[in-house]
């Protein structure tokens, strides 16, 4: 708080002090009126001291309209100083407070300044992380190609004798798979043509035998089983 | 004991094949069970336990021999011995193109008494692919003798004429 309004409040109290004490003052003089006009009242009949009473009525009313005045007086001075204290009050604070908004106006402009500064320190910051990043990822893709590179041809190399020997192996499997075949297939026609006579057998000498063929067929089987010492 | 074995013979030698012994030997058990298991010796009573046809050739066989067959002892002793001597019979075994009749079956098992000897019985299968002829299996041996084995060994040796023939 300024001093300015310390003072201004120092005197309103001040002024409300000497308004109570004036309407004090007033209030016992009112009182005392009362008091003497009463006595006046309870000792009527005497001229004389009418005299004395009208004369300290007008001297008791002058002397409050004196106190009446000098109150007035105190009063309108104590306004007068009051609407002057307000009036610098007024002004103070009005340059104050332009004085504040030029302080904030500054403060808020360097503020910007420095956040600007700060934006601008950022961006140069990061724009040189990035470059570092984009840097480094450079040599790694740059290695990892060359590492890819390197392992392809290695792995090229092998490919190329692996598949070499895979042909080769397939070759010879292949190979012998044309064999197995044509032989399957050559035992195919022979199984055929066995088939073939085994089923001509069966409908020409199946039926074509008689039983006493058949019999004598086993009986001739049996000697040549014994010509051949089986049953030895 | 030459003259006890051929006691036997003719019971022997109508024994043909492998499941003529298997039922022989099954009614001689079953024989044997009931003599053990019947009480005074009532031999009839025990013979009516299997076949007519069983009872009439152990009946012939006794006759034959004059032996007693209420005797305990010369009935026991002729199954026991009976039994050794179907053990000892020698199985051929053949595989054959049909199924043979029972006078085909005499017929191949009076081939082999007389040409091969006594005491062989068959056991007989048929498979017909063998065409004709006989497989004849015995003691391990083993010998093809069929159409479907000659005509094999035809073809072998005239393959080539006859895929040419057939192309």
């Amino acid at each position: 708080m300024n001093i300015e309004s310390l003072i201004f409040f120092d005197l309103v109290i001040t002024v409300f002090i000497l308004v109570v004490a004036l309407i004090a003052v007033g209030y016992y003089f009112w009182r005392y009126a009362k008091k003497a006009s009463g006595k006046i009242g309870i000792t009527e009949g005497g001229s004389g001291e009418n005299a004395d009473l009208s004369q300290a009525r007008e001297k008791a009313i002058k002397m409050i309209d004196e106190a009446n005045n000098k109150a007035l007086d105190i009063i309108s001075k104590a306004t007068l100083s009051t609407d002057t204290v307000s009036e610098t009050f007024k002004q103070e604070m009005s340059h104050t407070s332009s004085i504040q908004i030029k302080e904030f106006k500054k403060a808020t402009s360097d503020f910007a300044k420095i956040y600007f500064q700060v934006l601008q320190d950022l961006k140069a910051k990061n724009i040189e992380v990035f470059q570092n990043i984009s840097k480094d990822i450079e040599v790694n893709t740059t290695k990892e190609i060359t590492n890819y590179k390197e392992s392809m041809e290695k792995l090229t190399v092998l490919s190329q004798e692996e598949v070499k020997k895979k042909i080769d192996t397939d070759y010879a499997v292949l190979k012998k798979e044309m064999e197995d075949y044509k032989n399957q297939e050559l035992q195919k026609i022979e199984s055929g043509i066995y088939e073939l006579l085994e089923n001509v057998s069966k409908l020409v000498l199946g039926k074509a035998l008689s039983l006493s063929e058949h019999e004598e067929l086993i009986e001739k089987s049996l000697k040549e089983a014994k010509k051949e010492g089986i049953f030895r | 004991m030459k003259k006890d074995v051929l006691i036997y013979y003719d019971l022997i030698t109508s024994l043909k094949t492998t499941q003529e012994v298997e039922s022989f030997v099954s009614e001689i058990d079953t024989l044997m069970f009931e003599f053990y298991n019947t009480k005074g010796l009532l031999i009839h009573k025990v013979l009516d336990s299997i076949s007519f046809g069983t009872v009439g050739k152990i009946m012939q066989v006794f006759l034959k021999n004059n032996l007693d067959i209420h005797n305990k002892d010369t009935f026991v002793n002729f199954f026991q011995t009976l039994k050794i001597l179907i053990k000892k019979l020698k199985v051929i075994k053949l595989v054959l193109a049909f199924d043979p009749t029972r006078r085909t079956i005499e017929r191949l098992h009076n081939f082999v008494k007389e040409n091969i000897g006594v005491g062989y019985v068959l056991d007989i299968e048929v498979y017909r692919d063998v065409l004709g002829g006989a497989i004849v299996i015995f003691n391990g041996k083993y010998k093809d003798f069929t159409l479907k084995k000659n005509l094999e060994e035809v073809y072998k040796s005239r393959k080539n004429e006859i895929l040419s023939n057939r192309i």
